[in-house]
């Protein structure tokens, strides 16, 4: 769990740093890209608008130059026309040699006025009669009557009925008054018109592969700046550029699709470039993570459980990186430490124990008595840790005999001194009382509740039997409940009203309960450790199946102390002793 | 043994889990310790303690001496046989036990 959960961190943190590098990344060359492709297609269309503007002004100067070539070439037919006309009138009155006269000076008309303006003369010959001084274009030409020198060229005329241009040039007649003019139609001109027309020339240009060029007027012909917009040309977002070119305004297109391809085919390239490297990277950092770090940490987590579930011994040695060496090192060294620290700990732990079993075992009566009266058989059998039973059994004068049997709650060292104190205390004032032993356990109880800051009591199960008489006096301080053994072989517990543990309330009251001892009775007194014994199922052993085992058992106060024992053993197999078991027989006996 | 706590205002739930003996009672002792603080009520939920000993027993008066001081402490659903315990040793009568 633990090293997928580091794992994890790390990969979720490579991943958000590693996305984030190819986020900033391919923004980064989008944002250039796009900037350089702008700049680009500006420069195209800054080129390409120059390039018309001046294709535009050199097709105007060259239709200028064809205009004048053929206004120039116009007005010297008429002038030849005119000689031809003065050094032979009578040609006017020869349709057939006008005609001749027209094929040779390559015109489609010849009109010769009279000197009122009125043609006389013409080649197509339905104009004759024509009064040039009838229309505003042919009325252009009037002053030639007056004025010998006079000369004009006229600008292409649109003629309606043959739907093509015709351009009128003529002159005054040199013989008399009069006019002479030649017509043709100017295919040349026209032409070259065509090809200076600047929707021709928008209609032809290309900007880039489908950028376009248009050509409107220039709505003012003062600015000479350069505009740069975007705009849909043809349904397509483009990059559009307009520069004035005389009257015109030039508006260059330039399609971002096309602006932007190489940006674009770039960009996948390089997404996917991207997404390969920083894959690359990520497994290659994982799997070094997962070499360098992981591995390492999880070996030593491996013989950190060894040295937790208790092998001090287990060494670490992970020396991949120095790192690992100073840590392998310092838990080494710490665990060795740790190993030397519990060992001295343990020997002070040991002594304690020992010292307190010690106590324990030193304070309790070991010469068991066995008179002609009584006899009393006990034993304690401790727990690893020291518990504070106690038993305690001693005359008082002649006739009496008292045993207790005692559970101090707690346990060590401070169990022991307390179960010392009292056990001391309680014989002492059992033994001076004249009023039983229920006043001597109130006196003791009072001083153990004046200092007890540990909250440390006792159970306690004193009876004191009067030899003489067989009364049984008994105090029971929270205790067990004893057994008594009936003459005629039955076992009972024995449960009197009994008072709280000594230790507790220091106005607690304690009772003497009398009961009549017959000769050949037995009281059993033991501790929890004996009721409480638990089996691998975790069950106690319990007072019932006390009470069923007593039943079978005979013999002195030892042996039934021993066999009990070894019944208890039996029932606990495999279960470790949590708690002292102590046992105290008293036999009343036949005389 | 296992001891859960569930706090609930100043009523503090102590939910103890298996024999409270000689070797639990010392970390049930120091759970308890550092619980007293700011609780006004103790609950110790026993449902689940299937035997006290008698060092159980002591952190038990332990805790009701320090409970008393500025709250109590109440033992709930004491089962059987660990009632008979309060019986025999007479914390039945010092104890608050519901």
């Amino acid at each position: 769990m633990m090293r997928n959960g580091m794992k994890m961190l790390f990969q979720k943190w490579l991943l958000a740093v590693v996305s984030g590098a190819s986020i900033v990344t391919i923004a980064i060359f989008w944002w250039t890209q796009t900037t350089m492709a702008w700049d680009a297609g500006v420069n195209v269309l800054r080129i390409r608008l120059d390039d018309a503007k001046e294709e535009v002004i050199h097709n105007q100067k060259n239709l200028e130059k064809v205009i004048k070539i053929a206004a120039d070439a116009a007005l010297a037919q008429a002038k030849t026309f005119a000689h031809m006309v003065a050094a032979d009138p009578s040609i006017l009155k020869d349709t057939a040699k006008l005609e001749i006269i027209r094929q040779d000076l390559w015109v489609d008309e010849l009109h010769v006025s009279d000197s009122k303006g009125v043609l006389m003369a013409c080649i197509p010959t339905y104009a004759i009669g024509y009064d040039m001084a009838s229309s505003p274009q042919s009325a252009a030409f009037m002053p030639a009557l007056t004025d010998k020198d006079f000369e004009l060229v006229q600008e292409l005329q649109p003629n309606g009925s043959q739907n093509r241009s015709v351009q009128y040039a003529g002159v005054a007649r040199k013989d008399r008054p009069g006019i002479v003019q030649v017509g043709y139609t100017a295919q040349t001109v026209e032409e070259e018109m065509k090809l200076a027309d600047v929707n021709y020339i928008a209609s032809t240009f290309r900007i880039g592969k489908n950028g376009r060029l248009q050509v409107i007027d220039n709505p003012d012909t003062e600015s000479t700046e350069e505009k740069i917009f975007e705009a849909e040309v043809e349904g397509e977002k483009s990059l559009c550029m307009s520069v004035p070119c005389g009257k015109y305004l030039l508006i260059g297109s330039y399609p971002e699709s096309e602006m932007y391809s190489a940006r674009n085919s770039v960009l996948w390239v390089l997404i996917f470039a991207t997404i390969v490297l920083f894959t690359v990277i990520f497994f290659q950092v994982s799997s070094l993570l997962q070499t360098v770090v992981i591995n390492g940490i999880s070996s030593v987590n491996k013989s950190l459980e060894a040295i937790t579930a208790g092998d001090l011994n287990e060494k670490i040695s992970v020396r991949t990186t120095s790192e690992f060496q100073a840590l392998s090192d310092g838990i080494n060294t710490t665990v060795e430490a740790l190993e030397k620290s519990i060992e001295t700990e343990a020997k002070r732990l040991d002594a304690e124990l020992d010292m307190g079993r010690t106590i324990q075992a030193s304070v309790l009566p070991v010469n068991f008595p066995d008179t002609d009266r009584y006899c009393i058989g006990a034993g304690m059998f401790t727990a690893k840790e020291v518990g504070g039973d106690f038993y305690d059994f001693f005359k008082i004068g002649e006739d009496k005999v008292a045993v207790l049997i005692a559970d101090v709650s707690g346990k060590g060292l401070t169990a022991a001194l307390y179960m010392m104190g009292s056990k001391a205390y309680l014989k002492e004032r059992i033994i001076s009382s004249t009023q039983g032993p229920a006043t001597a356990i109130e006196q003791v109880n009072k001083e153990l509740c004046n200092n007890n800051r540990a909250h440390m009591f006792l159970t306690l199960f004193a009876a004191v039997l009067d030899l003489k008489t067989g009364v049984l006096t008994c105090v029971n301080a929270g205790h067990n409940p004893p057994l008594v053994r009936h003459a005629d072989g039955t076992w009972e517990y024995l449960k009197i009203k009994h008072s709280l543990p000594i230790g507790i309330s220091s106005k607690c009251q304690y009772f003497n309960i009398d009961m009549k001892f017959e000769r050949g009775d037995r009281l059993f007194l033991y501790t929890d450790g004996v009721t409480e014994a638990k089996n691998e199922d975790n069950k106690l052993y319990g007072e019932d199946r006390l009470l069923q085992e007593l039943r079978s058992m005979t013999g002195t106060p030892m042996e039934l102390i021993g066999n009990l024992k070894d019944k208890l053993d039996e029932y606990s197999t495999g279960v470790p002793q949590n708690d002292d078991i102590t046992m105290l027989v008293l036999d009343y006996k036949n005389d | 043994m296992t001891i859960q706590t569930e706090k609930n205002g100043n009523v503090l739930t102590v939910i103890v889990d298996g024999s409270i003996d000689t070797v639990t009672a010392p970390t049930l002792e120091k759970e308890l310790e550092s619980l007293y603080e700011g609780a006004e009520e103790m609950i110790i939920d026993m449902a689940k303690v299937d035997y006290v000993s008698s060092a159980g027993l002591r952190v038990i008066l332990g805790a009701d001496r320090q409970m008393n001081d500025h709250g109590k402490l109440i033992l709930r659903n004491v089962i059987e046989d660990v009632k008979e315990v309060f019986e025999m040793t007479g914390f039945d009568e010092i104890l608050t036990i519901e």
